[in-house]
């Protein structure tokens, strides 16, 4: 008798979600069977990535009267990269990755690594953009603050669809049981009073995280310049500052978005996180509890891209729907307020848009849940292409400088810190052991190098950094 | 001569389905290991790349150590359990009994949302500590973080230990007490009686549990991401084969993974000793079981509800977080905002209810194929006299040896070459194109994993049920196939109902395979679902954790479902 009471309960848990999805209210709109379906790899967000579905098929339905269901492949920035490098092969012999659109992940992810690998498909401005070149366009200007906001290629390869910026989320609660100020610029990460709470995310799998190094970088190499020394002096004191945060760092974790959600319950005091997942997640934890920072004049604002796949199934369509994320009704979806009009349906996607005129019509305004508009606040820190010639090898450079030997490191700094020579110790640490110029050298070298032999190179790097350390705790005494 | 040929035909097909659907893609992924990303010549020296790593050894010390820790540790709680539960009645016993199987359930990262509300710095356990005045109230502890090691042990043993429980409870309970009684009789102490004649007959349930709790907790991924523990080389595969550049070096570890994996199974292997389908003597008379009262059953009662609770904790937590308020369980015992809204989200999430559609159509495919496959071989195993029987079972059992991340990779290596063949098939190129429809290699992934399962049900039933009835049926005429289907699966259904119920169950909340197998949203399987709403901001880990405690109560009474099907004969299941 017990048997089957058990069976039957066991059905019955099994069906309840499916008895129940009914009583809920809300029914999904079936796609019917004919409709349009476009392919999207994608590096956003769920909500981003259904409410912008659901938009632009409610705007097809009316502008073109078919239906358009969005199948996404969701996959994190690197990831995405991986995902054509898998499908290069069939693409040789099909001619087709079998994806329409690539869409989020950051303009290093495109620019740097999606265009050179030639899988974007160039378009001109125009066919994504009908008012390009008059003063309603998407970009009356082709750049903000010396950062380009669609491809310099002619024609360009990718056009930003929103706009990001970086910043640091931190918890109140760590700070005072810390006894630490609020952090408001980078290397107050680096004090000491942070050891153990920290998160950091691994460059070598987060694009995003990538882009945050890279300006602490650039930004200690614009100061140096200022201050009169050489960029390249700049550039090792930047990367040195990394390693100073990195011995802070509790862990270093694969996803950007596991940042603010660690700060938020108190598993990491402080952490660099995306303009959006900060503020978003400091929302739903309370100013109370969590706060995001922008460092003043060290953080860049960065268009975050939408680009056309070569050999698109649906080429017309991946390009009406490049024309719609572009278009005024696209971009009020980023930060209006759920439920307005025009505004996202359920989530509030927290994100700047990156059309000019959307900023200049009050009414767009006075729905917009982040009142910011970058187009005035840019302008702080200008970031130049001539400063990024590492960023191809940064990733690689944080994993054997930092990640691998993250315990000898933080060992390291905590015996420093204790030694009668800290000072000049930790400024010993806070200074990279090679310049610029010798990082580009080894960005060439790791380029041109077999597996077999990035193998030997890693373990080499790996070894001098390892060593460095060793010889740092043996100067710091017992 | 004819039922030979017959034997051999269905032994030549079986391999032949390893061949394809095990072996094939596992060489995907060596032959990376050995000849590298651009397919050069042969060559040791990635395998040498990885010894030289001290990052990497440092991952295999590690593994090692957790696995002899995790298994030492599941000895010593399991095996008093298992005696208390064997040699005696009390009060609570069966509830307790049931309880304790419980953990066997629960995916590791369903867990990691619980253990983090509960062990994390400004969780419930600290927000105790400080209620209780160990530490000034509000103070964060970080209880995960300082010994990792010994965190990632203990929550594998608590929960793993059910897998050796059930096989020396199974032993105990065929031990024929007769030779307990004539050492008794000859004047031996009891502590003698349980070290020279229990200990040493228990050996092979003790030895058969301990082997597959070694291998699956050397080659664990879930449990030490859960603790942000990256110096183990599970994690340090996923990590770099997830990497942008294309380094062969995870895949000379994962074959350094697999040989030590194979190396711990072969001495499992030997160190039992006789093989199982010799005789074992089972008892004429059970050993009755001593009633106890009073304070006796309360001391008996006392470890299991320690071993349980403690087992429990991240289940708890799960379910406690799918009803707190996002963001509001934070410095207190208990959630601060309780809310039914996370249950109400999980239904109407786009992500959640074609999810669990999926998860349930993919497992009960696999489960119908495993069950036929699981039959057979098993019948092959047991009952046929075919040389290289023992080569099949050595193959079913590989699945629990190979890591989920290789089989994984290796189908989706297979998907790629398969999408290429039959690039001019355009009837068959979406059910091979992992992008298009990945229902055909996941319902073959989740059935490779989980048919140990169902053949080692299969063979524990064939090898406790007398051959002699289907001897008799032959002899009155009947045919193999009306035997097989007229008396052995009657006899065996049980057996087969229980193996079918828990690979269903297990592929139901299958990791790897779906974390990589799955790409579009349409197609993912709960697992994906759970682990992307985890990472999302806001309120996305409490709906995941909705869906976990949905998948839970699945699994439970399918965990019980069998267990009262099977009874004792539940730890055959998960022998070696």
């Amino acid at each position: 008798m017990r048997r089957y009471a058990l069976f039957f309960l066991l059905a019955l848990v099994l069906a309840a979600p499916f008895v129940l999805r009914p009583l809920t209210g809300r029914r999904a709109t079936p796609a019917p069977a004919e409709a349009l379906r476009l392919v999207i790899i994608t590096a956003h967000q769920e909500g981003i990535r259904r409410e912008f579905a659901q938009a632009f098929d409610q705007w097809h339905r009316r502008q073109h009267g078919a239906a358009v269901t969005i199948d996404y492949l969701n996959y994190g920035g690197s990831d995405i990269e991986k995902v054509f490098r898998d499908r290069a092969p069939s693409f040789k012999v099909l001619g087709t990755y079998q994806i329409d659109l690539a869409w989020g992940g950051g303009d290093y992810l495109f620019d740097s690594r999606l265009k050179s690998l030639g899988c974007l498909e160039p378009v001109d401005l125009s066919v994504v953009d009908p008012d390009a070149g008059s003063p309603g366009g998407v970009y009356p200007a082709a750049e903000l603050a010396g950062v380009p906001l669609y491809d310099r290629g002619r024609p360009p390869s990718w056009f930003g669809a929103a706009l990001s910026s970086f910043g640091i989320v931190y918890n109140k609660d760590v700070c005072r049981h810390l006894q630490v100020e609020l952090p408001r610029t980078w290397s107050d990460l680096a004090d000491p009073r942070w050891d153990g709470w920290v998160i950091l995310a691994d460059p070598t799998r987060s694009s995003s995280a990538k882009q945050v190094y890279m300006i602490i970088v650039e930004r200690a190499m614009a100061d140096a310049v200022a201050q009169g020394r050489s960029e390249d002096e700049g550039w090792a004191r930047g990367m040195g500052l990394i390693r100073q945060i990195a011995a802070n760092a509790r862990l270093f974790t694969d996803s950007s978005s596991v940042v603010p959600i660690q700060v938020s319950t108190g598993d990491a005091g402080a952490g660099m996180a995306i303009d959006f997942y900060g503020r978003s997640q400091s929302d739903v934890a309370g100013e109370q509890r969590m706060s995001y920072v922008e460092p003043a004049e060290a953080t860049a604002i960065t268009p975050d891209p939408i680009a056309l796949v070569r050999g698109a199934p649906q080429r017309e369509l991946a390009i009406r729907f490049m024309r719609f994320v572009l278009s005024e009704t696209g971009q009020r979806l980023w930060n209006a307020r759920p439920g307005s009009a025009g505004g996202p349906r359920q989530t509030s996607l927290r994100r700047l848009p990156i059309r000019r005129s959307v900023y200049e019509n009050p009414a767009y305004l006075a729905d917009f849940v982040d009142k910011a508009n970058p187009f005035q606040t840019a302008g702080a820190f200008n970031k130049s292409a001539r400063r990024q010639g590492t960023q191809v090898i940064l990733g690689e450079l944080i994993q054997f400088a930092c990640i691998d030997p993250l315990r000898e490191l933080r060992q390291t700094r905590r015996l420093i810190l204790r030694s009668p020579q800290a000072k000049r110790l930790d400024a010993q640490l806070g200074m990279f052991p090679f310049d610029q110029r010798e990082a580009l050298r080894r960005a060439r070298q790791w380029k041109e190098a077999t597996e077999t032999v990035r193998l030997e190179l890693g373990r080499a790097w790996a070894a001098q950094f390892r060593a460095e350390y060793a010889a740092l705790r043996q100067e710091a005494g017992p | 001569m004819k039922r030979t040929a017959v034997q051999y035909g269905l032994l030549g097909l079986m391999l032949a389905i390893f061949g394809v659907c095990l072996l094939w893609p596992i060489y995907q992924v060596l032959r990376v290991g050995f000849t590298g990303v651009d397919g050069g010549g042969f060559t040791l020296s990635y395998l040498g790349a990885v010894f030289q790593d001290p990052v990497l050894r440092r991952g295999l010390i590690n593994s090692a150590w957790i696995a002899v820790c995790v298994t030492l540790l599941c000895m010593l709680m399991a095996v008093p359990l298992a005696v208390l539960s064997v040699r005696y009645d009390f009060t609570g016993k069966k509830l307790m009994g049931g309880l304790l199987l419980v953990p066997l359930i629960l995916p590791p990262f369903v867990g990691a949302i619980g253990m983090r509300q509960i062990m994390g710095r400004m969780g419930a356990l600290s927000s105790l500590a400080g209620h209780l005045g160990w530490v000034e109230p509000g103070t964060p502890v970080d209880w995960l973080g300082t010994a990792p090691l010994v965190g990632v042990v203990l929550v594998e043993a608590l929960s793993l230990y059910p897998i050796i429980y059930l096989n020396v409870a199974a032993a105990l309970a065929n031990l024929d007490p007769a030779m307990e009684q004539a050492a008794a009789n000859l004047g031996a102490p009891r502590a003698t009686i349980f070290r020279r004649i229990t200990l040493p007959l228990m050996r092979p349930g003790l030895l058969a549990g301990g082997t597959i709790v070694l291998i699956w907790s050397f080659t664990e991924l879930g449990t030490p991401l859960m603790f942000d523990f990256t110096e183990v080389t599970a994690v340090q595969i996923f990590q770099r084969i997830t990497q942008v550049s294309i380094s062969p070096l995870p895949y000379a570890l994962v074959v350094v993974m697999l040989l030590v994996s194979i190396l711990l199974y072969v001495l499992g292997r030997l160190v039992l000793g006789r093989r199982h389908d010799t005789a074992v003597t089972k008892a004429s008379t059970p050993a009755a079981p001593r009633q106890l009262r009073g304070w006796r059953a309360l001391a008996a009662l006392a470890p299991f509800v320690l071993v349980s609770g403690l087992a429990l904790l991240p289940h708890l937590g799960v379910v406690l977080t799918s009803f707190s308020s996002p963001l509001r369980w934070y410095q207190s015992v208990l959630p601060s905002v309780w809310t039914g809204a996370n249950y109400a989200a999980a239904l109407t999430h786009d992500l959640a209810l074609p999810s669990v559609a999926n998860s349930m159509t993919f497992a009960a495919i696999s489960m119908v194929i495993d069950l036929a496959l699981g039959l057979l071989i098993a019948w092959l195993v047991v009952r046929s006299s075919v040389r290289g029987r023992a080569l099949l079972d050595a193959l079913a059992m590989v699945p629990l040896a190979v890591p989920g991340l290789v089989l994984a990779f290796g189908y989706l290596a297979i998907s790629v070459k398969l999408d290429l063949w039959f690039k001019d098939v355009p009837s068959v190129r979406p059910w091979v194109n992992v992008q298009q429809n990945p229902m055909l290699l996941l319902v073959i992934a989740y059935a490779m994993r989980r048919l140990p399962y169902v053949v080692r049900s299969a063979v524990a039933g064939l090898q406790q049920t007398p051959v002699d009835l289907e001897m008799a049926a032959r002899n009155l005429g009947a045919s193999g196939w009306r035997t097989l289907r007229r008396i052995t699966v009657p006899l065996i259904a049980a057996n087969l109902i229980a193996g079918g119920l828990l690979a269903f169950a297990f592929a139901m909340l299958e990791v790897s395979d779906s974390l990589i197998l799955a790409q579009k949203q349409a197609w993912w399987p709960m697992t994906k679902a759970i682990y992307e709403l985890f990472q999302r901001l806001m309120d996305g880990p409490y709906i995941a954790a909705a869906l976990g405690v949905w998948a839970m109560a699945v699994l439970t009474l399918t965990l019980l479902a069998a267990n009262a099907l099977l009874g004792r004969r539940l730890g055959a299941v998960f022998r070696v």
